[in-house]
């Protein structure tokens, strides 16, 4: 990554034990509706988007169907901010049993805990990325939310601030200074 | 810029590279232009894109599954249907993504389009779980970015105004 840029890619491909396959086909789809589980990795501010695939044939798709691949394999794509570490660090402190729910069935799996062991498990395991193109390279995945909830706030004051007058708009542009001072 | 909440969309596809090839590979996607002059800056509803070559699929132990060959990964992120983004990049940077995927078993091109969307079919893989943290198109981060910058320059400068002169310049730069 060149210095100064915010957003990275990190790419895992790791087999899985043939067995855990139908519990990502039947755990994802309903994980994949729930804001509960996905709150938490939003939080984090890290993300900006993540996508965790399984591949078990290639081609993948199409007829006649393609060659059944030793393993199954998850592929984890991540568009993230900043130092990779930390933020894998982050995901096995909050969302440990999540974590779980996806890995778990990986060969050599150690658990979201100790923390460096899963750390270093998921470093190894690493496919350093050849091309990277992200359209906000310079924006954090905060610093994007913010701007569209400022946006949004900054819509409505505008519909408020049309029939002011001068004195009751400085009051009002204050009071939205104050309000939208930590999206700025 | 009204904001439109729209999640974007993803495409992950994984084809297997043409055996020999892995070298003109490399090169190709080292020559690819990057930042402003990345090909996908020419497709304005690309959020990510990446391509990431898989020398070999590896087994528990991280050795090679046998037979041994590379694949290469090509995913983005955009707005709006998946057939509409894939026609876009065809015509747009066709030619480019030709000099990549050209590498790749099956594929013929960019200029059939039946051709072409066939084989992102028949490679893709479908995403399965996904965290997405903000919804909206690339233009309205844009537009909502610079936003945030001008607005942040203008609170700056607008301690000493009196409070006609703020609403002038609060009208001139945002409310035109």
């Amino acid at each position: 990554m060149a210095g100064g840029e915010r957003a990275q890619p990190v790419t895992i491909i790791s087999p899985v034990h043939r067995w855990w396959a139908p519990w990502l086909r039947a755990t994802w789809p309903g994980a994949n509706r729930s804001w509960f589980i996905k709150k938490p990795l939003v939080q984090l501010g890290f993300i900006h988007i993540a996508h965790w695939s399984l591949v078990q044939r290639m081609p993948p798709k199409g007829r006649p169907r393609g060659t059944r691949l030793p393993h199954p394999y998850i592929i984890f794509q991540s568009n993230f901010n900043d130092d990779l570490t930390a933020y894998v660090d982050a995901f096995a402190l909050v969302v440990p049993w999540r974590i779980r729910g996806v890995w778990q069935g990986v060969f050599h799996f150690p658990g979201p805990q100790p923390v460096d062991r899963f750390v270093q498990f998921l470093l190894e395991r690493i496919t350093p990325t050849s091309y990277y193109y992200a359209a906000f390279p310079e924006a954090s995945s905060t610093m994007i939310r913010s701007a569209l909830q400022l946006d949004e706030r900054h819509r409505r004051f505008s519909r408020e601030a049309r029939t002011l007058d001068p004195g009751a708009f400085k009051a009002r542009f204050d009071a939205f200074l104050a309000d939208v001072e930590s999206l700025l | 810029m009204r904001q439109i909440p729209c999640k974007p969309s993803a495409l992950v596809v994984m084809a297997p590279v043409r055996e020999g090839r892995q070298d003109q590979l490399n090169a190709a996607l080292e020559a690819m232009g990057r930042g402003r002059d990345s090909p996908f800056a020419r497709v304005g509803s690309t959020h990510f894109a990446r391509f990431v070559l898989v020398p070999a699929l590896l087994d528990g132990d991280g050795e090679p599954v046998g037979p041994e060959r590379s694949y290469l990964l090509f995913s983005a992120d955009f707005d709006g249907w998946r057939w509409r983004w894939t026609r876009a990049v065809a015509k747009r940077i066709g030619r480019e993504l030709d000099l990549i995927l050209g590498h790749c078993e099956g594929y013929s091109g960019s200029g059939d389009a039946r051709k072409f969307q066939a084989f992102l079919r028949r490679y893709s893989v479908g995403v399965g779980f996904s965290v997405i943290s903000y919804r909206a198109t690339v233009a309205a981060i844009r537009s909502s970015l610079d936003l945030q910058r001008e607005l942040r320059e203008f609170a700056a400068g607008a301690r000493d105004l009196t409070p006609r002169e703020l609403q002038g310049e609060w009208r001139r730069r945002f409310a035109a």
